[in-house]
């Protein structure tokens, strides 16, 4: 275990390794990003496939679980030698868990929708792409908002995961400091992918914020400024 | 009052058979609502109302037989094109949560490519129109009551100067208040505008005050379209006889003021008479009567006495089949 006489944190090494902090930094956040982004696609076109045959969602849901009860750890070492250690393995993990996550957000985003306000939009005369743009789309961001934070965090705590299998990002502070026995390494790797996440998170609630004005309580400090004016 | 400018509908041996289901919701239904009318279709929970509204503007489409708008079957253009032209209100609205009111109102002019200047005078325009404050229309839906978000929903509907309005059941979520209020309004705004209405409603009150004509629904048939009074007078069928409920001669009388019913011809003796004033509906003549156990009441107009009334005269009224004199 630890040596009694190490300190949790060297200061000193953390002033000397900002650039390899910066490094780690962004392949987290690479890994993230792009197993984020096709994780939603895949799940929107599930989504999408889900709405117009519900006869599929048994098969699809059922898949999902599936897959989501495979241990991270385990999909990871199953991956790794059919892929080799590089980015393939990862993206392929992270965006399987990304839309396992996200895809029975999605369904009851739009399940969601109040039926009376889908049927005045077919009454007005809006085609399928106007309804779905202008009101569908609108009207269940704030729950697709809850479903990618959701999913965000859940990618950001993977990819540390990752770490331990030497696929970089936060949790390969984790995995050295482990091995050589030094707590500073541990501790930033840790605080690191928190501090991702809850970043992550604030920047998710806070497009949601701006694009959904119609969820703020009247007297917020919008109003305030509008009224001013 | 401006000329009629809305669209006559017409149902030509319309059935509709939901899938899956045993009994047709809708059999060989023939009805033609004229252009300009209000037509108010009433009957008991399940016999077919709203059926029938929505395949006015195909959110349901017939099994067989045809629905014509104007003399041209409704599946001569685009859906889209002919649902921009028929305003459609609902019982639970339907505003868009996400849009301000004046976005929410001004949802077919837009998708019809109105300027934005045009769009923003009409909005004002309606929000006159159907009384709503014009402060609300930078509010959300969420912020405003249930009648006024009904009001937003009828001028939703009236944006683009549609030529039909469908209304299931539009004030059937309001408090009866609100609701008699919104009823007048609606009956005003009918005779100012013009626009075909064809209203849903399983309130037989409501179909008797506010319809030109009234068609009584049986379950799944057409039982007797009649103006109201028409339709007191001589229901076609027991069916109809029931709906309208035991008060039917009571309800007659209430669509008409001591004014329309008085007998002119006497001048009232005693000055001691229960006087009533013309503009009351007949039918508090019928509960002064009772009330007071005098044998006439006079009714007066400005507080002269016009004439009298009698039960015997009443009783007459109501066995003539049109209830005139
Ligand atoms: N989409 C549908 N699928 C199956 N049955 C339906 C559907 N819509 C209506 N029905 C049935 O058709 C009948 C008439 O319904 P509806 O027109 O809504 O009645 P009303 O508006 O007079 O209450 C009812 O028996 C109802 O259950
Ligand atoms: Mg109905």
């Amino acid at each position: 275990m630890l040596a009694a006489q190490e300190p949790l944190v060297r200061w000193d090494w953390l002033g000397s390794h900002l650039d390899l902090l910066g490094e780690r930094a962004v392949e987290h956040l690479g890994l993230t990003v792009v197993s984020f982004v096709l994780g939603t696609l895949i799940a929107a076109v599930l989504t999408s496939v889900i709405r117009r045959w519900r006869w599929t969602t048994g098969p699809i849901t059922t898949l999902t679980t599936v897959l989501y009860t495979i241990p991270s750890v385990a999909l990871f070492a199953a991956l790794i030698p059919v892929f080799g250690v590089g980015t393939t393995v990862p993206v392929i993990a992270l965006t399987t868990y990304s839309l396992v996550v996200l895809t029975p957000f999605l369904v009851s985003a739009f399940d969601q929708i109040d039926p009376p306000v889908l049927d005045a939009a077919d009454a007005m005369g809006m085609t399928r792409g106007q309804r779905l743009r202008s009101v569908e789309l609108p009207v269940a961001l704030p729950s697709v908002i809850a479903g990618l934070r959701v999913t965000a965090v859940t990618i950001i705590g993977l990819v540390t995961v990752g770490g331990l299998f030497g696929l970089g990002g936060f949790g390969d502070f984790i995995d050295e400091g482990l091995t050589r026995d030094f707590p500073t390494l541990i501790v930033v790797g840790v605080i690191g992918s928190v501090l991702l996440a809850l970043a992550a998170d604030a920047t998710l609630v806070a497009i949601g914020h701006l694009a959904s004005p119609w969820r703020r309580p009247r007297g917020s400090s919008l109003d305030a400024a509008e009224a001013a004016t | 009052m401006s000329e009629p400018f809305g669209a006559s509908i017409e149902f030509r041996s319309v059935s509709k058979s939901f899938p899956g289901t045993a009994a047709p919701a809708l059999t060989e239904l023939n009805l033609r609502i004229e252009a300009g009318e209000l037509m108010v279709l009433v009957g008991p929970s399940g016999c077919g109302k709203t059926t029938t509204l929505r395949l006015i503007n195909r959110l349901i489409e017939p099994t067989s037989g045809a629905v014509l708008v104007d003399g041209a079957e409704t599946t001569t253009h685009a859906v889209e094109v002919l649902r921009r032209d028929i305003g459609y209100v609902i019982q639970h609205v339907g505003l868009f949560p996400h849009r301000t009111i004046a976005q929410n109102i001004a949802t077919v002019p837009k998708l019809l490519g109105w300027s934005a200047s045009t769009i923003a005078e009409r909005v004002d325009e309606l929000a006159a129109e159907v009384g709503l404050d014009h402060d609300l229309l930078r509010r959300y839906p969420a912020e405003l009551s249930g009648g006024q978000q009904q009001r937003v929903g009828v001028a939703r509907a009236l944006a683009a100067r549609p030529r039909i309005l469908l209304m299931d059941e539009p004030f059937s979520a309001v408090d009866p208040i609100v609701r008699s209020r919104l009823q007048d309004e609606l009956a005003r705004l009918h005779q100012r505008v013009g626009t075909t209405i064809v209203l849903v409603t399983h309130d037989i009150d409501e179909a008797v005050r506010l319809g030109d004509r009234v068609a009584v629904f049986a379950t799944g048939r057409l039982a007797q379209v009649a103006t109201p009074d028409a339709l007191m007078a001589a229901p076609a069928d027991a069916f109809v006889e029931s709906f309208l409920g035991a008060d039917r001669s009571l309800r007659r009388l209430a669509l008409r003021t001591l004014g329309q019913l008085v007998d002119r011809t006497h001048t009232p003796d005693a000055a001691s008479e229960v006087r009533l004033d013309a503009g009351l509906p007949g039918r508090s003549a019928v509960d002064a009567l009772l009330a007071s156990g005098a044998d006439r009441v006079a009714v007066t107009e400005s507080g002269r006495v016009v004439g009298h009334l009698t039960l015997a005269a009443l009783t007459r009224l109501l066995a003539t089949p049109d209830g005139h004199t």
